[in-house]
């Protein structure tokens, strides 16, 4: 365990052996040294105090955070089931629209019970197709032809199209849309 | 005093801490990650982008976005290294006017982004300065210097070059670090005198080994060595190939060439991969992989730990033999080293540490997160310089409990062990007996419930207590430690004032071994302390309900009916005959535990119908003074 060293502070001597004038700059010059030390001593405990106070905010806004994204985790691992819905429902979509009892209905039914539970725990999907490329929200993972219907021309780094669907939480991008930007 | 920050400059990915309260911490991003990949980018829109904003437009705008230029950096143009990389990058390079590299990117403040060739220093002050000023948002203080680390191998003329692109982005480096000497400092083996120690980084790009020498006062690299071009990636390639052939065989369709089936397929693998560090077995399960000429086709796969570890084999053989290379190069043996350390996800894999194990017969520390044990160990020497660890601010900690002897031979704690000195803390306590006039103070020292199985500090005698029942002074006991480890211990009566106390110096305290025997002892026996501390509970608690029920009978004996008092009487004499008669004579410690209870409660139940009716007695009798004929008369008993 470290120590601290203390000085000792002399005293006048009796015996008069030693100069007045100097054992009195000696004390002098003492008393500045501890003056020093008391007022480092003391900026030091306050600034421990004041770390302290200001850890305590910080785990405040850190637990509220934490709290507002406890579900980050999940959601994120969750994302390629709702993936695997959307894809289910564009096969039927695009080899079986007029055939019935394939279970399209029911699949499309809890899509949307899924989708909603999602909702009301803050989940939103990323608007791609049409918007302007923001790699704040979209990854382009590569170039295409703009569809004319679009109607936006000869207009660069628009989506063309969507990969994946991107989704935010409470406003928090966890899952950037895949997409690919107009040539 | 502003904060020094800890910077782990890496070629794919970055990371940046700081030392808070002695220990280092890892600062997020504006994004709010741990890591940032160090990838800068002009984009298509005339915007510069560092992290993961540059990575996500990566595949699209492959010219103007720059990534591992950690490669180039400080290198000549004439390298073999830059020479084979420039092969690999999509962007452009050339040789600078002094025989450096160049790299060509957009410049964000010309209109149309003309683009502008820039050295890798400068570049790689991009990354710096973003990392500054997320550090500077996030701990909402400016900062002004770093410590910056590089790989054990770089020679003068890029340590020189990561130190210029600090200085470019606005930081002061007060040092240049190896990584692996971070790596340590992380796990404080810089205080082990005169040992050797391996760092194993296997990272996703990169593979290096280190043999590193602790002295008196420096950390030296014995040796180094690797592969530039070895990492987690590759193992995620593979992975990949495997499952692309695997479909193959199960479906006959070859998904190299889809490119969405590709990019989930990546994912999924690494995902796999990741899982397979802690399950034996994962199944790969891609729902509409692709569409075939006859319907949507499915990718379900199991993969096994077994298999997984068969693909990579090659590549850990391959490390494994790098590895015994520069221990020899170190001039050390196998069994010199004395530490290893694990850098690097990929040293998450189970395989991977079984091998190292087996290499060096001994366990390596991996605790510390290995993407940040770098970033970490950065910081400690950024403290060091700092002054954090100024010696008179090194806390230790109390390594047992403090506490006092209370009623029944118990031990109480007042000071928990781990608690960092100085501290202090204070309880009131009271007496045992009617009319006892003195307490004595017995300190104790330990982790086991019962007194007698701890270490006696010190005792002392705190008297002229004024006579009172049981239960009713107020002595309050105060453990006061300070920061050498001296204990106070005083005992005030809040009646008298009176005080009494001791002081007990840290040396009659035990010795590194007798602490950690004791934490053992209390372990093994928790069990049987455990017991033998309910029955001094429930054996105090039965103690002072007989007192209270006796107390009460004696105050408010008239009031209460006959045959109640009598039904009383009886359950405090039985209560009073078992907890005579002890553990042996009721057959041993549970049942005596039950019979007390047992007692216990039959007599609480007597005692309270009677506090009931006390109560109720007492109600009606104020209604009848107040002789409100508003208020329905209650029923009143008939004596």
């Amino acid at each position: 365990m470290s120590k601290e060293k203390t000085e000792k502070i002399e005293y006048v001597s009796e015996d008069g052996s030693e100069k007045v004038e100097d054992k009195v700059k000696k004390i002098k010059e003492q008393l500045k040294k501890t003056e020093q030390e008391r007022a480092e001593y003391l900026a030091g405990w306050q600034r421990a105090k004041a770390d302290l106070i200001n850890y305590k905010k910080e785990q405040e806004a850190k637990i509220s955070e934490i709290f507002k994204f406890a579900n980050e985790g999940l959601i994120y691992e969750i994302l390629p089931v709702l993936d695997s819905f959307e894809l289910a429902m564009k096969h039927f979509e695009n080899n079986h629209k007029d055939a019935e009892g394939l279970g399209q209905e029911e699949i499309k039914q809890i899509y949307n019970q899924f989708k909603n539970i999602l909702k009301s725990s803050g989940v939103e999907e990323i608007d791609a197709v049409g918007e302007k490329f923001d790699p704040n929200f979209h990854e382009a993972v590569g170039e295409v032809e703009i569809s004319p219907e679009l109607g936006r021309g000869t207009e660069t780094n628009i989506i063309a199209k969507e990969i994946q669907k991107g989704y935010k939480l409470n406003g928090k991008v966890i899952r950037a849309s895949k997409v690919k930007i107009s040539k | 005093m502003s904060k020094i920050l800890g910077i782990d400059l890496g070629t794919t990915n970055s990371a940046m801490a700081i030392v808070e309260a002695g220990e280092p911490r890892i600062i997020e991003n504006k994004e709010g990650n741990r890591t940032t990949p160090s990838v800068v980018a002009v984009s298509k829109a005339n915007e510069r982008l560092v992290g993961l904003l540059a990575k996500r437009q990566a595949v699209t705008n492959s010219k103007n976005t720059i990534y591992s230029v950690k490669r180039l950096i400080g290198r000549r143009y004439s390298d073999a290294e830059v020479q084979r990389d420039k092969k690999l990058l999509p962007y452009e390079i050339r040789e600078s006017k002094e025989g450096a590299v160049e790299i060509k990117l957009g410049d964000p403040s010309t209109s149309s982004g003309q683009a502008k060739w820039y050295g890798p220093a400068e570049i790689s002050a991009m990354i710096l300065q973003k990392l500054k000023q997320d550090a500077e948002d996030r701990l909402g203080e400016k900062i002004e210097e770093a410590v910056i680390t590089v790989p054990a191998y770089f020679n003068d003329s890029q340590r020189k070059a990561t130190k210029d692109a600090g200085e470019i982005a606005g930081l002061k480096v007060k040092r240049i670090i190896n990584e692996p000497t971070a790596a340590a400092l992380a796990y404080g083996l810089n205080k082990k005198k005169d040992e050797q120690i391996v760092v194993f980084d296997f990272g996703g790009g990169t593979f290096d080994v280190s043999v590193l020498e602790v002295s008196k006062d420096t950390v030296e690299v014995k040796a180094t060595g690797g592969d530039t071009h070895l990492g987690g990636d590759d193992f995620d390639q593979i992975i990949m190939h495997w499952l692309v052939d695997e479909f193959k065989k199960q479906e006959g369709v070859d998904l190299s060439k889809d490119q969405l089936a590709l990019q989930r397929l990546k994912d999924s693998a690494e995902k796999a991969k990741h899982e397979l560090s802690s399950a034996m077995e994962t199944e790969v399960n891609i729902p509409f992989i692709t569409s075939g000429a006859d319907g949507p086709r499915h990718l379900n796969i199991k993969f096994s730990r077994a298999k997984l570890e068969d693909l990579v084999g090659e590549y850990i053989d391959k490390a494994t033999k790098i590895t015994k290379q520069v221990v020899d190069d170190s001039g050390f043996k196998m069994s010199d080293i004395d530490e290893v350390v694990l850098v690097g996800g990929q040293t998450r894999m189970p395989l991977i540490q079984q091998k190292v194990k087996e290499l060096f017969g001994k366990e390596p520390h991996k605790d510390i997160n290995p993407d940040e044990v770098v970033a970490a160990g950065a910081a400690v020497q950024a403290g060091i310089f700092q002054g954090d660890v100024k010696d008179v601010l090194l806390l230790d900690i109390t390594p047992l409990s403090l506490g006092i002897e209370t009623l029944g031979g118990v031990m109480t704690k007042l000071v928990e062990k781990n608690t960092t000195i100085p501290a202090a803390k204070t309880q009131v306590f009271s007496t045992a007996a009617n009319n006892q006039p003195s307490v004595e103070i017995n300190v104790l020292q330990g982790e086991r419930p019962m007194a007698a199985d701890n270490k006696t500090l010190g005792r002392f005698i705190l008297d002229g207590i004024p006579p009172a029942p049981k239960g009713i002074p107020q002595i309050e006991v105060t453990f006061d430690l300070d920061a050498n480890g001296i204990l106070s211990v005083t005992a005030k009566d809040k009646a008298t004032n009176k005080i009494q106390s001791i002081r007990i110096e840290a040396s009659s305290g035990l010795s590194k071994e007798d602490i950690e025997k004791m934490k053992k002892d209390a372990e093994i026996h928790a069990e049987e302390d455990k017991k033998k501390k309910e029955i001094v509970d429930v054996k105090n608690t039965a103690d002072t309900l007989v007192f209270t029920t006796e107390r009460t009978i004696k105050e408010f004996g008239a009031k209460i009916k006959e045959e109640n008092k009598k039904e009383i009487e009886e359950k405090i004499e039985a209560l009073k005959k078992i907890l005579a008669q002890g553990e042996s004579a009721s057959g041993g410690k549970d049942s005596y535990v039950s019979e007390i209870k047992k007692a216990s409660d039959e007599l609480s139940q007597a005692i309270q119908k009677v506090g009931t009716e006390l109560y109720k007695a007492q109600q009606d009798a104020q209604k009848k003074d107040d002789k409100n004929p508003d208020i329905p008369e209650g029923e009143t008993e008939k004596k």
